[in-house]
């Protein structure tokens, strides 16, 4: 059976972070605006580190007895009250798209089903389904994300919704591509391929 | 179960490392192309200092601290978005050392009724053993792993289960899909992390799907209906 683990001992059980539990953050700075969040036992242990650590190396570790310096001596993990995400969504379907083909006012793109599995297809979208922002990402080989759904407020309204979200990744750059081209070319000897 | 989709599905991603969290500003993400300018300039930001960041975006929060970077979203439709941030974020600052890494999965179900929802403790805990110790004991939290990976990686999948604080009555299931290098301690960059995202993102949200819908089909026909 795992030990029993402390509330506070973040930097070892990184897990207990999740929907359930707020936020988090480390260091003395924010220790006196957040100090009354935390135990008043870990505050006076990172204040008096210094004489923890002095104790600690007299402690044989491998004692259970000493697991109580083991803990103290830690620096402090306390909550940041920030605020949570409210709006969620669902997705109904989901495919991922690569553009073949850009016109004016419109490109061509193939449609990966990320929902389920079925037969590529392929559309016509036009520029004015995507954000303004975007539309400079659109060239032939970009990927984008097609996304129709269900989305929640904080209110509780639902709403249906319909977005693309073009892939932004840093541009491979040339010693990147030699790389992958000498990888390529070896996999492709080791198979046979001319 | 009233519904077995769940009312709120999200998605953490945890690296444990080495970062300098004054980096993770929503304006070094914008100017780098992560993320369009109009979201940086309506991020919601709670601090931006060198020990700390923290910001919300309409569909991310995220949280950097000196030894953890964290991101999550409750908007399902972008979790390929908030892969590809990761993934690019880290192929732009390769050079930080990333040790641990944790797909996490959370998902909050309802319940149709309190007796239901009482049941489902019971059946994950019995407490005939607490008898004569608690009076009228309830399931807090319980936590199973899988202790060695299939995959042969280093590290475990750990499924966490208890009362749902979003969803009353109802039930929140963790899947924590955990990940180690090889060697912590000789570790000089994000390589082989982001090498395991790339390769294993699909399997693990899916084998966390997996898991969770099984367990809760499970925990939908136990006991008495």
């Amino acid at each position: 059976m795992p030990a029993v683990q402390s509330k506070y001992d973040f930097f070892h059980n990184y897990e207990d972070i999740q929907a359930q539990n707020s936020t988090y953050a480390q260091r003395q700075f924010l220790l006196e605006e957040h100090m009354e969040k935390m135990p008043d036992e870990i505050i006076k242990s990172y204040l008096n580190k210094e004489l923890e650590e002095e104790k600690s190396d007299k402690i044989d570790y491998s004692y259970s007895n000493n697991t109580q310096f083991i803990e103290r001596k830690k620096t402090p993990v306390f909550f940041i009250e920030s605020n949570p995400l409210l709006e969620r969504a669902i997705s109904l379907q989901k495919w991922r798209g690569i553009v073949e083909e850009v016109n004016k006012n419109f490109f061509k793109a193939k449609l990966i089903n990320l929902t389920d599995k079925g037969f590529d297809e392929y559309a016509e979208i036009s520029n004015d389904e995507i954000t303004q922002e975007d539309t400079e990402l659109i060239k032939p080989g970009a990927i984008f994300y097609w996304s129709i759904g269900y989305s929640h407020s904080s209110t509780g309204q639902r709403r249906r919704f319909s977005d693309i979200r073009f892939r932004r990744i840093p541009i491979w750059d040339e010693k990147e591509i030699n790389i992958a081209r000498k990888k390529a070319k070896k996999i492709s000897s080791l198979i046979g391929w001319q | 179960m009233k519904n077995k989709l769940p009312e709120i599905k999200r998605l953490i991603f945890v690296l444990r490392g080495n970062f300098n969290p004054i980096i993770f500003s929503p304006v070094w993400f914008a100017s780098e192309k992560l993320i369009r300018k109009e979201e940086a300039e309506k991020a919601e930001i709670q601090i931006v200092h060198p020990d700390v960041v923290s910001f919300n975006l309409d569909w991310l929060r995220l949280q950097v601290t000196r030894d953890m970077f964290s991101v999550e979203t409750i908007k399902e439709p972008y979790e390929e978005v908030l892969r590809d941030l990761i993934f690019a974020t880290f192929k732009l600052l390769r050079h930080t050392p990333l040790k641990v890494m944790g797909i996490n999965r959370s998902e909050h179900f309802r319940i149709d009724t309190i007796e239901k929802w009482h049941e489902i403790g019971h059946t994950l805990a019995p407490k005939s053993i607490w008898n004569n110790i608690l009076d009228n004991p309830g399931l807090n939290s319980i936590s199973t792993i899988e202790d060695s990976r299939r995959d042969g990686l280093k590290g475990y999948i750990k499924v966490q289960v208890e009362p749902s604080k979003r969803v009353h009555p109802g039930i929140c299931v963790l899947v924590n899909d955990h990940f180690e290098v090889n060697n912590p301690e000789g570790i000089y960059g994000a390589d082989e992390i982001i090498n395991i995202l790339e390769n294993k993102w699909e399997d693990s949200l899916k084998r966390s799907n997996h898991i969770i819908t099984t367990l809760v089909e499970k925990l939908d026909a136990s006991g008495t209906k």
